[in-house]
């Protein structure tokens, strides 16, 4: 698959420490450049991640771009990196956010550039890993790494309160990561009494039979972990504070990229290591998603601070993925994964939206603002759409996740699927209502009567998204076709009953629209 | 296993003989030599251990797993159990050298006593780790400890490091009168001290009746106080707060690491076959230790005492390998204590920069904007932290990963539980000091008065050495785990 | 592409762009667009085009057959009678709103399944909102919003529908849906009833046609419930329930109609009674009862319209709608009273407009399909249709006591719509064979019967006749009359008194919708969620734990009390206490 075979994976995942490495010998006063060489690297990183996705294989499930070699051979820990239709989406989306997240800091972060710059490039190190590793210690080892840079970016680069966040930040996920190290380690060592092999290469794990209560612990055991990364419902109280103390950079891409990581924790060890206790607690999980779509909409209604509101509708917009994935049928899963893209697009286009704001009047209270409209109106305009997109309005791209996880979600549940429902009125609200009481309506304010509109930077890093927004509204396939295979499969291992031959049936109808209603067949059936 | 009973094997004790040499040879230089030759006996005492660690490496053994030679009629084995132990201690001297002599000199107290009790605490520790009898054993400890007493004491001009040795001594010799005890017991109860006669004697007599029992709780007590677990750990805190901050650093490694090798190989090889009844009493004082150590740090205002606390708590995680008996469990206390080894010392040996003439900028919040003014040790200082903390990718998470799998192995896996919810604990008080070094504004005012260390070549040495060992402890563990493979001691 | 242009998009893109015009340019832009649909749908032959796939499902524009021709056709002409009928006013906001309303409906005329038509639905909705919402009285915006409320809700509804729909039959085909009695058949069913305004759902249709601009309701008569009625003859012939409905909207609305004394209120509950006729037809689901319910609606959306477009031209002339301070205005404006006593008589089926062919081949329809009740209801209800529109109505206006009121003729393009709908519904009703053939049935019917003419004519005489004998029993009333709209007029109220403060004036109807609904009422839930539950409770909860930790540290810290007694006590006390358990443990075992 991989036709000039050079590592294409470890390539990618490296070159941000390349970029550091440059960063660190230029010189502390030469803040242009540093933010040149920071934002050039990650330029390259995408350029460079581009061919995964033309080089992709659509048809296999089979795991691509593979590289496997012993690391720590003692324990049979491999370096096994390698990427399927559930990931392939995501390493392009980490490195486009990436880019431009850097992008995005250009004026915001003005001191200690340096650091900055090489936290940002080392966090995208560890993402790109995570979404990589095939390997039980490697996942981890991203997984954990990757705390460090944003501890540090929200720490010393946030807000007032930024120290608290920080801390909580790391501390909250990491006891949610502990546990799931040690579950990782009962696993070890119960496919090894199982097979006689030591391995953490996690495919090994996909067809190792576990019996159902110990399933249902270590399922509890990696849950807890990813269930606070992603956030689920009552484990979701360290993201307000993280986005809201976080630099706008920060928290593209905390809400891009980072919060998938939790969802796609479940696709890749949950789902299909422990197929059992998955299908026990589908009632449950459905039920905190659902939860955390109607609470984070509500509670979103009721923030006063721009950026804190786009956060808790992250809570909201990941329980959907939560309820697609969890609803265990293709229409569910193929939803929560573009709507895990959609979601890092439209989310973190508005963390830059509200970062403009921010950058112009260094505050994000919305009485601060009212008839930016008049004064900025192409940013208006942009952000309208995005708001459109982030709410799924027929058209952006996230009507077609929220689309299929509904449909997804009534296959499993039609009461679930009902609240979910609702739950896209209330994203309605609070986003228009959000975007009425800043844009609309009279200057109240005096510093709002002379504020610039977008500049060339701006632009730069807002159309690209907005491109993707309108593109896969449009015309989803090439990003849905991607994962067919891979969702397919996974549903075949998790559960043989809910297999794709079930309800992955393309429907063909409609090519015989001509062929209508037959009236008068009708009128003899119906009338007497 | 096969034995070979030479009377007198000097090659089995060169090393040793070294480090005597070289001590002797540095008192000798400062009374005779002149005065200007005071800076060297630091770089002497280096030769020394170099010298030592070249022979361990390079002793008449193949590398095989348990090839062991028993000498001076089984007083003393060597076996690749304890050279792994032996280049750890020199590991860990060789770096509180490198540390002290900047240390020194700011403090004006450069003698060659302070270089010769390192070096006889390190003979004392690499007796214990490997002598084959039990009063062997107790020669090493005493050894070691009374070193470490006076070392403690060492800057004698400040009250806090003579109580701390004061402290120090009167604790250590009671605890040392348990150990002692202990020992008589098992003598009394097993008619020898020799570690295989005792295995011997108690397999063959099957269960060896209350006193030998006794005897063994007495050794717990005693290597508890040693290795500073619960609730055998007062003294720590006040003696590492107390004691120059080399000397801190040196007994937090090698002293440790010490005596859990000669813990380890007395429950080991002497009283395997009481494990029922150790297993027991080790599993509660793993939990408390882990617990109150990284608990009581969370609170700590001096960086000095909150790292006494956390190697409280390290203490605690290797008793969880230790509990898990066996190869893992053994294997990865070697690990563990080479990456503490690393770790801790340069933890300290970033303090020791930092701190200042007389020790002045001990308290966490001292460590305010020192990310700024100092970056590179503050980023040197943060990978330590972090991992002690146990983050990867370093070689304090890679320790853990063992000592958790082994625990998990054995089946304690309710014992692995607490201690990683411990280690999510103690990364609160690691990260408070990252906190305070790039997060806080500095309180300008202390900045004029106190001038900061300024870097000795040494001292950066120090650090960049431990700072590899912890990277590559931590990113390239095969390499280690091969030497550790080969060293672990199983229940015979 | 060629071969076949979607209507709608004309509306649409037409609607993006008035904006950026001014003046004559306007005027002509606005008569341009609809001149451009109707012309797009005689060109149209039947056929699918425009279908994309689309998630797996395909998307279909333009699914043309005779029935949506139909449509298509007296949509087209009536959104350009409409559209002359509002030349005068200048308010580009009614204007787009009425275009993007047009193609709405033309949009769901044409959708090949149910994504597209759900799509075109819900764009009428909010279209047609914005007409309400135009006169920007508090009333007007109020009932609007509630307008809102309900097209949500029968959205929502028709969203759910669909969904199930698809997910049992795998298919999105709008097509006749089998009676199954299942979940998805009836939420369909209802969202559309919503639209079509059956009691009990009918009430947003008399509370908001009424408050609408006068150009405004003229399009709403015309749009909405029609599109329903299209929607259920497609999808819901010969469903036995619509038989019921029918009837009994179509006596409803009549009944309703007595006390009514707002003219347009009136008006709005008489298209229920005639929307009944049309349901009762899809009820029936014969080749000819379908036929009848089709060319009624054809029909009524002319008569209709001109009837509110008289009503219209008076309101806005006058100023005013109550009929008891309206009168005598048959001198000052004679031409309006003809043209809106053509559409009184078309309404009422008099031989010769264009209700009687196509009202009587409904009726004919449930004769045939041997329900004599119902023909005879119905008929009875076409007699009550001619005492208020035909003769209440008018005479209260037009002539009764002079109010002295001095109005002038309506502007001209007023007059000329309505003298297109009139000469439309008097063509109708002499020559009803075009529109027959427009039919997607044969038509096997002739109105024009010896008995029919005479039956006909002897039910309107004698209602005519009963009309002058008991004319003081008549007098409206001063009242605004009690239906089933007051609960949720009430309802709201009392939920616009927590939820609301007053309405400034908004710029969108969502804003509007957003201030009443969600200030306060909402925000105080949400922010209980947000500031008790969220920050208290749960974040409570984690940092309580971690408090917890540093509350134990600091209670164990005391031990370290640096006293070496202290510290050796300690040591002593845990030497013991291990001991001791040895001790005991091994003096048990012995």
């Amino acid at each position: 698959m991989n036709a000039l075979n050079l590592p294409i994976l470890s390539l990618i995942t490296y070159l941000p420490l390349v970029g550091i490495v440059a960063i660190c010998l230029i010189n502390n006063s030469r803040q242009d450049l540093i933010r040149w060489v920071a934002f050039g690297t990650s330029v390259v990183t995408f350029l460079v991640s581009l061919p995964l996705y033309f080089m992709f294989d659509c048809g296999t499930w089979e795991m691509q771009f593979v590289e496997d070699v012993p690391w720590i051979s003692q324990f049979a820990v491999r370096y096994h990196m390698g990427i399927d239709g559930i990931s392939l989406l995501l390493v392009l989306l980490t490195t486009f956010l990436s880019a431009l997240a850097i992008l995005s800091t250009w004026t915001a972060v003005t001191e200690r550039v340096k650091g900055y710059m090489a936290s940002l490039l080392f966090l995208e190190t560890g993402m790109i890993g995570v979404f990589c590793a095939l390997d039980f210690v490697l996942f981890y080892v991203f997984w954990e790494v990757m705390l460090i840079p944003m501890y540090f970016i929200i720490g010393i680069w946030g807000g007032p309160r930024r120290i608290y966040a920080a801390v909580k930040f790391f501390i909250y996920t990491m006891s949610g990561s502990v546990l799931m190290l040690v579950a990782i380690l009962v696993l070890y060592f119960m496919n090894f009494e199982a097979t006689g092999t030591y391995t953490f290469d996690i495919l090994d794990y996909y067809n190792l039979g576990l019996p159902g209560n110990i399933q249902m612990w270590l399922f509890l055991a990696f849950f807890v972990a990813f269930a606070i990364k992603v956030p689920m419902f009552p484990f979701h109280t360290w993201l307000p504070d993280a986005h809201v103390e976080a630099p706008t950079a920060g928290s593209v891409i905390l809400a891009g990229v980072l919060l998938k990581m939790g969802i796609y924790g479940f696709l890749r060890f949950c789902l299909p290591i422990f197929p059992q206790a998955t299908i026990d607690f589908m009632p449950i999980v459905l039920a905190l998603s659902v939860v955390g779509i109607i609470y984070g909409a509500m509670v979103s209604i009721a923030q006063d601070d721009i950026k804190k509101l786009v956060a808790y509708s992250s809570v909201s917009h990941l329980g959907y993925c939560m309820l697609g994935m969890f609803a265990l049928n293709v229409d569910g899963l193929k939803g929560s994964l573009i709507q895990m893209i959609n979601h890092g697009l439209s989310t973190g286009a508005l963390f830059m939206i509200v970062g403009m704001l921010y950058e112009r009047r260094h505050t994000r209270l919305i009485s601060e603002y009212g008839g930016i409209m008049k004064v900025m109106p192409m940013f208006a305009a942009l952000f309208l759409l995005v708001a459109l997109s982030s709410m799924g309005v027929p058209g952006l791209n996230g009507f077609v996740g929220e689309l299929l996880i509904l449909i997804g979600a009534f296959k499993a549940s039609l009461a679930f699927g009902m609240v979910a429902t609702i739950g896209l009125i209330l994203g309605a609200i609070y986003l228009l209502w959000m975007y009425r009481r800043v844009m609309y309506g009279q200057i109240t304010k005096a510093e709002n009567q002379n504020l610039k509109d977008m500049t060339g930077r701006e632009y730069a890093y807002l159309l690209p998204i907005v491109l993707f927004i309108v593109w896969i509204g449009v015309y989803p396939k090439p990003f849905l076709k991607t994962m067919d295979a891979s969702v397919d499969h996974l549903l075949e291992t998790v559960n043989p009953r809910t297999s794709a031959r079930m309800d992955g049936a393309k429907p063909t109808w409609l090519n015989d629209v001509v062929a209508r209603v037959d009236f008068q067949q009708l009128a003899k059936g119906q009338g007497r | 296993m096969e034995q070979v009973m030479s009377s007198i094997n000097l090659s089995a004790i060169a090393p040793e003989l070294i480090l005597v040499v070289c001590s002797l040879l540095i008192l000798l230089i400062q009374s005779f030599a002149p005065i200007r030759l005071k800076g060297w006996y630091g770089y002497v005492s280096l030769i020394g251990v170099v010298g030592a660690v070249a022979v361990v490496l390079t002793q008449p053994q193949s590398f095989e797993l348990r090839a062991i030679e028993y000498s001076f009629n089984g007083m003393w084995v060597v076996d690749n159990y304890c050279r792994f132990f032996k280049l750890i201690f020199l590991l860990g001297t060789g770096l509180t050298i490198l540390i002290s002599i900047k240390y020194l000199d700011n403090e004006a107290m450069q003698h060659g006593e302070y270089y010769a009790l390192i070096i006889f605490a390190t003979l004392g520790m690499m007796i214990m780790s490997s002598g084959a009898e039990l009063i062997t054993i107790f020669l090493g400890v005493e050894l070691m400890s009374i070193s470490l007493y006076v070392l403690a004491g060492y800057t004698r001009n400040r009250m806090i490091s003579n109580e701390a040795a004061l402290k120090y001594f009167l604790l250590g010799s009671f605890a040392t009168c348990f150990l002692l005890y202990g020992i008589a017991l098992i003598y009394g109860s097993t008619g020898t001290t020799s570690i295989p006669a005792i295995a011997k004697f108690i397999a063959g007599a099957g269960f060896g009746g209350p006193t030998i029992v006794m005897g063994m709780a007495l050794l717990v007590i005693g290597f508890g106080f040693k290795t500073a677990s619960v609730p055998f750990h007062m003294w720590a805190p006040d003696v590492y707060e107390g004691a120059p901050a080399p000397v801190t650093a040196f007994m937090s490694a090698g002293p440790k690491a010490a005596a859990f090798a000669a813990f380890a190989r007395i429950f080991m090889e002497a009283l395997p076959s009481l494990q029922t009844n150790w297993t027991m009493l080790i599993w509660v004082m793993a939990v408390l230790t882990m617990s109150v150590g990284n608990v009581i740090a969370l609170v700590q205002e001096n960086i000095k005492r909150m790292l006494a606390y956390s190697s409280i708590a390290h203490a605690g995680y290797v008793l969880v390998a230790f509990l898990s008996a066996g190869e893992r469990g053994i294997s990865s206390i070697l690990y563990y204590m080479l990456a503490y080894t690393c770790m801790n010392i340069g933890a300290f040996a970033v303090i020791t920069v930092l701190a200042g003439k007389g020790e002045q900028r001990v308290r966490i919040a001292d460590f305010r904007g020192l990310g700024y003014r100092h970056p590179i040790a503050a980023l040197a200082m943060t990978l330590f932290l972090f991992s002690l903390a146990g983050i990867p990718p370093t070689g304090g998470f890679m320790g853990k990963f063992y000592i958790f799998s082994a625990a998990i192995k054995e089946g304690f896996v309710g014992l692995a539980i607490i201690g990683v919810i411990n280690s999510v604990v103690s990364v609160y008080y690691y990260l408070r000091v990252t906190v305070a070094m790039y997060m806080q504004a500095p309180d300008t005012a202390a900045e004029k008065e106190i001038p900061v260390t300024v870097f000795s070549p040494a001292l950066v040495i120090a650090i960049f050495i431990s700072a590899y060992g912890v990277l590559s402890l931590g990113l390239f563990p095969s390499t280690y785990l091969a030497m550790v493979k080969l060293s672990f001691l199983t229940l015979l | 592409m060629i071969d076949w242009f979607h209507p709608s998009v004309f509306y649409i893109v037409g609607a993006l762009l008035l904006p950026f015009l001014r003046g004559k340019i306007q005027k002509a832009y606005m008569l341009l667009i609809p001149l451009l649909g109707v012309a797009a749908v005689f060109a149209m032959s039947a056929g699918t085009y425009w279908s994309w796939d689309f998630l797996g499902t395909v998307l279909c524009f333009g699914a043309v057959d005779k029935l949506s021709i139909v449509f298509g056709w007296v949509f087209t002409i009536m959104s350009f009678i409409g559209m002359v009928y509002a030349l005068h006013v200048n308010d580009r906001g009614q204007h787009v709103a009425a275009l993007l309303y047009v193609g709405g409906s033309l949009g769901v005329t044409f959708a090949g399944d149910y994504l597209t038509l759900f799509v075109f639905w819900e764009v009428m909705a909010f279209a047609s909102a914005y007409l309400v919402f135009a006169r920007r009285e508090p009333a007007a915006i109020r009932a609007g919003y509630r307008y809102i409320l309900v097209h949500t809700f029968g959205g929502v509804c028709l969203l759910g529908g669909i969904i199930l729909h698809y997910l049992s039959t795998r298919s999105m085909q709008v097509g006749p849906l089998d009676h199954d009695g299942s979940l998805a058949f009836y939420l369909i069913l209802v969202g559309v009833i919503v639209n079509a305004a059956v009691p009990p759902l009918h009430a947003w249709l008399i509370d908001a046609y009424p408050e609408g601009t006068v150009t405004g309701s003229v399009f709403m008569s015309a749009f909405t419930t029609k599109t329903a009625v299209y929607v259920l003859v497609r999808v819901f012939p010969g469903t036995e329930l619509l038989v019921y409905m029918g009837t009994i909207m179509a006596l409803y609305g009549v009944v309703y109609a007595v006390l009514e004394n707002d003219c347009r209120r009136l008006l709005a509950y008489h298209i229920i009674s005639q929307v009944g006729y049309m349901v009762a037809g899809v009820g029936i689901g014969t080749e000819m009862s379908l036929n009848g319910s089709v060319s009624h609606a054809f029909a009524h959306i002319l008569y209709k319209g001109l009837l509110f477009m008289g009503a219209g031209a008076v309101i806005e002339m006058t100023g005013r709608r109550k009929l008891t301070e309206l009168g005598g205005l048959y001198r000052t404006m004679p031409i309006t009273l003809v043209l809106y006593m053509i559409g009184g008589f078309a309404i009422s089926a008099f031989p010769l407009f264009s209700g009687f062919v196509t009202k009587s081949m409904v009726i004919a329809g449930a004769a045939h399909d041997h329900r004599p009740l119902v023909a005879l209801l119905l008929t009875m209800a076409s007699a009550g249709t001619f005492l208020h529109t035909g003769l209440k109505l008018p005479y209260y206006m037009f002539f009764a006591k002079d109010s002295g009121i001095e109005a002038k003729e309506p502007p001209l393009n007023m007059l000329l719509a309505m003298g297109m709908a009139a000469f439309m519904c008097i063509g109708i009703g002499v020559l009803p064979g075009p529109l027959y053939n427009l039919l997607p049935f044969p038509v096997h019917f002739n109105a024009y019967t010896g008995d029919h003419v005479t039956s006909a004519l002897g039910i309107l005489l004698f209602t005519g006749l009963g009309f002058f004998m008991l004319l003081k029993k008549l007098d409206p009333e001063p009242t605004i009359s009690i239906d089933t709209d007051w609960v949720y007029r009430k309802g709201s109220r009392v939920f616009m008194w927590i939820a609301s403060k007053p309405i400034a004036s908004s710029d969108t109807y969502v804003g509007n919708v957003y201030d009443t609904w969600f200030t306060r009422f909402m925000l105080f839930f949400s922010s209980f969620l947000a500031r008790i539950i969220d920050v208290r409770a749960i974040d409570g909860l984690v940092n309580g734990v971690a408090q917890f930790f540093i509350g134990l540290a600091g209670v164990v810290r005391v031990t370290a009390s640096g006293l070496v007694r202290s510290y050796a006590a300690t040591m002593l006390i845990g030497g013991v206490v291990i001991l001791g358990y040895y001790l005991f443990a091994s003096l048990m075992s012995l």
